[in-house]
C-alpha cells in the first residue's frame, strides 16, 4: 500500500500530469495539515480539494507529511490565532460572525483553527510556486540524471527498490492503459 | 516482358528493406498519433477546475450518509446522551427509545434512568416519556438548546436491580445514618425518685470529670515537688549540722587576733553553705505556693460545676425551665433534619451535576480556557455576542400522579455556561394530596457574578403531621396535628448553608400520653389549639453545626402545670439537692484527697525555708559577735602607742 503510494507519486511526478495540479495539491495539503480537523471549515476545504483539479494523491501525501510537523508549529499557530482573534479592530467582525448561524461550526474562534487557516493561506502561494518549480526541475533535469546514475542502477538490485520499481512499472502500466 | 521472369536479387532485397522502413514509419506514425491522442485526452481532462467523477462520488457519499443517519442516528444519539448523563452525574445512565426528527427539531425519549453515584443500587431519578423541542438556531451554531421539554413522570430514589456504579469508579462512602436521638425522659412527679433520677443523669453530669481532673492535678503537683522538697530539707538539716561547730564558738574565749580571724573564717564558711541551702528552700516554698493558687482555683471550679449540675437536675423537675424543650428538641431536630436532609441530598446532587455541566463549558467571554498555557488543541475565544451556551435546557416540566399525590416538577435554565443565560437555574416542585400542598422552590445561581450561591424555600399548607413514637420518651406518644409553615435555606458553593423554619402545628393531639407531665402536656396542647415553633440550622464546612429551636411548648406546659407542678417541683428539687450533695460528699470530694498531701508538702517546704532563714540569722549574729571581739582585741593592742605626726 505504502509502496504503491510512493510509486504513484513517482509516476505522477514523471507523467504528463500538469505541474500546476501537482503544485496545487502540495499547497492544499499544507493548508489542510495546518488546520485542525473536525470542524466545518476543514471539511469544506477538503471537499473543495476533492472537487477541484488539484492533484488529490499529492495533496494527501503532502498533508500526511506536513501533519507530522504540525505539532511543532502548534505554539506559533496558537499565538497567531490568539493575536488575531483578540485584535480590537477585528473583534466586532468576529463577534458578528460568532452570532451568525453555521459560522460557529467552523470553530473559527479556536486559536489553532484561525492561526492554521491564516498561516495556510499565506503559505499556499509560496508552496504552490515552489512545488511547481520543483516538478518542472525534476522532470527536466533530475529524473533523467537519476535514471542513468550508477547509484540508481546499484539500488535497483536492492529487493525493496526493485519492488518499488515494479510497482512504478505497474502504476505506469495502469496509467498507460487508462490513457 | 515476361511477368514471371525472375527479378534480380538486389532489387528484391531493396524492396524488402523499403517495405520494412515503410512499416516502421507507419508504426511510428501510429505511435505518435496515439501519443498525441493521449496527450490531447489528458489535456482535455486537465481543462476546467472541477472533476465530474468526484462530484458524483460526493453525491453518492451524501446519499450514503443520509441512509446511515436514518438507520443509525438514533442509536448513536442514544449512546451520546447516555455518555453525557454519565459524565454529568458520575453514574450509569440508561436512555431508551430515543427518536430525533431533525426537520422538526423534536426529540423524544421513551425513558431515562440515572443511577445515584453515592448509592449505586438506587436511581437518583427516573423519568418517563420525555419530549424535547430544540432550537434550530442554536443547532446551526453547533449548540444544543432545549427550549422546552416535558416528562410524563419523575421518580426519585427508586431501587435498581443492578449496580449503577461506573466501571472503575471509586467505591462510594455509605451515607451516614444519623443515630436515633436520645430523648431525656420527662420526670413523672407522682412517682418521683431523686436517687433514680440522679443515677439516670449521672453520665451527663460534668462534676465527676472536674473533680477527677482537680484531684489528678494535686497528685501531679505533689509528685513534682516531693523529691525536690526532700532534697532541700536534707540540705537544710546538713547545713544545720555543719553549722553547729560555728555556732558553738565561745567568743569570749578568743584572746588573739589570729584566733578571731580563724573563728570568723569558720563562721563565714558555715554562713555561705546555709545561704545557698536557704535560697533553694525558699524557691521550693515559693513554687509550691504558686501551684497552690492554681490548684485551689481548679478545685473551686470543680465545686462550681457540681453546683451547675445541681441546677441542671433541678431544672428537670421545674416547670417552665426549658426541660420540655430540652426533651423534645432532639426528636424534633432529628425529624426536621431527616426530612430536610433528604431534600438537601437531592438538591446537592443536582447542584453537583449542574456544576459539573458548568465545568464542561467553554468559560466566560474572552476567557482563556486553557488557563494561559497554549495547548495543542488550541484555545477557544468566546465572543460576548454569543447567545447560546454549548448546552442549555430552557424549561423542563412534568406533571404526573404518584399514588394519591399529584406532582408538578419544573426545571429551568440548566446550562454549561450559566453566565450566558439570563436567569439562574431553578427547580420547582409542588405536591398536592387531598387538601394539603407542599411547595419547594430552589434557585442555584452558578454565574460568576453570583459566586455560586443557592437558595430554596419550602412551604407546607394543611399538611397532616404524625410524629408517631418520636416523642414517646417525653410521654407524648402519637402526637398528630396539621402543619402550616415555611422554610428558607440559603447556601454557597463550598457546602455551608443556613436554614430557618417557621411553623405552626394546629390541632395537636397526643394519642397515648404517659407520665404526669405527658398527660398534663397532652391536655395543655389540646386546649392551646396550636404550637408555634421556629428553628434555625446552620452548617459551616469544617466547623460545628448549630441548631436552635424555639417553641412555645414550655410556656404551654408550664402554664398548665403551674399550680400542681410547683408544689411537686419544690419537694422534688429538695430531694434531688440532698441526693446530689450525698453523691458529691461521698464520691467526688474523695477525689480531692491528694490536696491534703499537697498542703502538708507546702507546710513542710515553708518549714524548711523558715529553718534555713533562722540558721542564717544565727550565723550572722555569731559573725557580728566575732567581728566585735576582733575589733576590741585590736584596740587593746594599740593602747600606749604614739602615732608619729606626718607632714610639716
Amino acid at each position: 500500500m505504502f509502496l504503491k503510494l510512493i510509486a504513484r507519486v513517482i509516476v505522477t511526478l514523471s507523467s504528463n500530469t500538469n505541474p500546476v495540479q501537482i503544485a496545487a495539491g502540495v499547497a492544499s495539503g499544507l493548508l489542510l495539515a495546518l488546520l485542525p480537523a473536525g470542524n466545518l471549515l476543514w471539511i469544506l476545504l477538503f471537499l473543495l480539494l476533492f472537487l477541484s483539479k488539484a492533484h488529490y494523491g499529492m495533496a494527501l501525501v503532502s498533508m500526511a507529511v506536513f501533519k507530522l510537523a504540525a505539532p511543532a508549529a502548534a505554539g506559533p499557530l496558537d499565538a497567531l490565532g490568539w493575536t488575531v482573534l483578540n485584535a480590537p479592530v477585528l473583534r466586532p467582525a468576529f463577534t458578528a460572525l460568532y452570532g451568525m448561524p453555521v459560522a460557529p461550526l467552523t470553530r473559527f474562534n479556536n486559536t489553532l483553527v484561525t492561526g492554521g487557516l491564516l498561516a495556510g493561506i499565506v503559505l499556499w502561494a509560496p508552496a504552490f510556486l515552489a512545488a511547481r518549480a520543483g516538478v518542472s526541475a525534476y522532470r527536466a533535469r533530475i529524473a533523467p540524471r537519476i535514471a542513468g546514475s550508477k547509484l540508481v542502477t546499484a539500488l535497483k538490485k536492492v529487493p525493496l527498490v526493485s519492488a518499488l520499481a515494479k510497482a512504478v512499472g505497474a502504476a505506469a502500466g495502469i496509467a498507460g492503459s487508462a490513457e | 516482358m515476361d511477368k514471371n521472369a525472375k527479378k534480380p536479387a538486389s532489387n528484391a532485397t531493396g524492396d524488402k528493406a523499403a517495405r520494412a522502413a515503410a512499416k516502421a514509419e507507419a508504426k511510428s506514425v501510429r505511435s505518435a498519433a496515439a501519443a498525441a491522442k493521449s496527450a490531447a485526452k489528458e489535456a482535455k481532462a486537465n481543462r476546467g477546475y472541477v472533476k465530474a467523477g468526484p462530484l458524483l462520488g460526493l453525491v453518492l457519499l451524501a446519499a450514503g450518509l443520509a441512509v446511515f443517519g436514518i438507520f443509525f442516528m438514533n442509536p448513536l444519539l442514544e449512546s451520546g446522551a447516555e455518555a453525557g448523563l454519565e459524565a454529568a452525574f458520575g453514574a450509569r445512565a440508561t436512555v431508551e427509545g430515543l427518536r430525533f426528527r431533525p426537520f422538526r427539531m423534536r426529540l423524544s425519549v421513551g425513558s431515562v434512568a440515572v443511577a445515584d453515584a453515592a448509592s449505586p443500587m438506587t436511581d437518583l431519578f427516573r423519568a418517563g416519556r420525555l419530549e424535547f423541542r430544540l432550537s434550530p438556531s442554536a443547532v446551526l451554531r453547533g449548540k444544543v438548546y432545549i427550549e422546552e421539554a416535558s416528562a410524563a413522570s419523575v421518580e426519585l430514589g427508586a431501587p435498581r436491580s443492578t449496580s449503577g456504579a461506573l466501571p472503575g469508579a471509586a467505591e462510594p462512602e455509605p451515607r451516614q445514618k444519623r443515630p436515633a436521638p436520645e430523648i431525656p425522659a420527662l420526670v413523672d412527679w407522682e412517682a418521683f425518685d431523686a436517687q433514680a433520677l440522679l443515677e439516670r443523669e449521672k453520665a451527663k453530669l460534668a462534676a465527676p470529670a472536674a473533680y477527677e481532673a482537680a484531684g489528678r492535678s494535686y497528685a501531679r503537683s505533689v509528685e513534682e515537688w516531693k523529691g525536690r522538697r526532700e532534697t532541700s530539707s536534707a540540705a537544710v538539716e546538713k547545713a544545720r549540722a555543719s553549722s553547729t561547730a560555728a555556732l558553738a564558738i565561745d567568743v569570749k574565749a578568743i584572746r588573739t587576733a589570729g584566733e578571731a580571724a580563724q573563728a570568723l573564717a569558720v563562721v563565714k564558711a558555715a554562713a555561705g553553705d546555709v545561704q545557698s541551702v536557704g535560697t533553694e528552700a525558699k524557691a521550693v516554698a515559693e513554687g509550691i505556693r504558686k501551684d497552690t493558687a492554681a490548684l485551689d482555683r481548679q478545685a473551686k471550679e470543680a465545686r462550681d460545676t457540681a453546683d451547675r449540675d445541681a441546677a441542671y437536675l433541678k431544672s428537670l423537675v421545674t416547670p417552665g425551665s426549658g426541660a420540655a424543650r430540652a426533651a423534645l428538641e432532639p426528636a424534633l431536630r432529628s425529624l426536621l433534619t431527616d426530612k430536610g436532609e433528604t431534600w438537601l441530598y437531592y438538591g446537592g446532587r443536582f447542584l453537583e451535576a449542574a456544576s459539573r455541566l458548568k465545568g464542561s463549558g467553554g468559560g466566560a467571554a474572552g476567557a482563556d480556557k486553557a488557563g494561559g498555557k497554549p495547548a495543542f488543541r488550541g484555545r477557544d475565544v468566546v465572543f460576548p455576542g454569543a447567545a447560546f451556551p454549548r448546552f442549555r435546557l430552557g424549561l423542563l416540566t412534568s406533571s404526573f400522579k404518584a399514588g394519591d399525590s399529584a406532582w408538578y416538577v419544573e426545571v429551568r435554565e440548566v446550562s454549561t455556561e450559566p453566565d450566558l443565560v439570563p436567569a439562574p437555574s431553578s427547580l420547582k416542585i409542588e405536591i398536592r394530596r387531598g387538601g394539603s400542598l407542599v411547595r419547594a422552590d430552589a434557585r442555584a445561581d452558578l454565574r460568576e457574578s453570583a459566586g455560586g450561591s443557592w437558595e430554596a424555600s419550602l412551604s407546607a399548607a394543611h399538611l397532616p403531621l404524625d410524629l408517631g413514637d418520636s416523642l414517646a420518651g417525653a410521654g407524648l406518644s402519637g402526637l398528630t396535628g396539621i402543619l402550616e409553615g415555611t422554610s428558607e435555606v440559603r447556601g454557597v458553593r463550598d457546602g455551608g448553608f443556613s436554614a430557618s423554619l417557621e411553623a405552626e402545628v394546629r390541632n395537636p393531639v397526643v394519642a397515648a400520653p404517659s407520665g404526669t407531665l405527658g398527660k398534663t402536656a397532652a391536655d395543655a396542647l389540646r386546649d392551646a389549639g396550636a404550637v408555634n415553633l421556629t428553628a434555625e440550622y446552620r452548617v459551616v464546612p469544617g466547623g460545628k453545626d448549630s441548631f436552635v429551636l424555639r417553641t412555645d411548648l414550655d410556656r404551654i406546659i408550664a402554664g398548665a402545670v403551674d399550680a400542681a407542678g410547683r408544689r411537686y417541683a419544690a419537694q422534688a428539687s429538695r430531694e434531688l439537692d440532698a441526693a446530689l450533695r450525698r453523691y458529691i460528699d461521698g464520691e467526688l470530694e474523695g477525689k480531692l484527697a491528694p490536696k491534703k498531701d499537697f498542703d502538708s508538702l507546702f507546710k513542710a517546704a515553708e518549714g524548711d525555708a523558715a529553718s534555713a532563714a533562722s540558721l542564717e540569722k544565727s550565723l550572722d549574729g555569731k559573725r557580728a559577735e566575732i567581728e566585735a571581739r576582733s575589733k576590741a582585741l585590736g584596740a587593746d593592742l594599740l593602747k600606749g602607742v604614739t602615732v608619729p605626726k606626718i607632714g610639716p
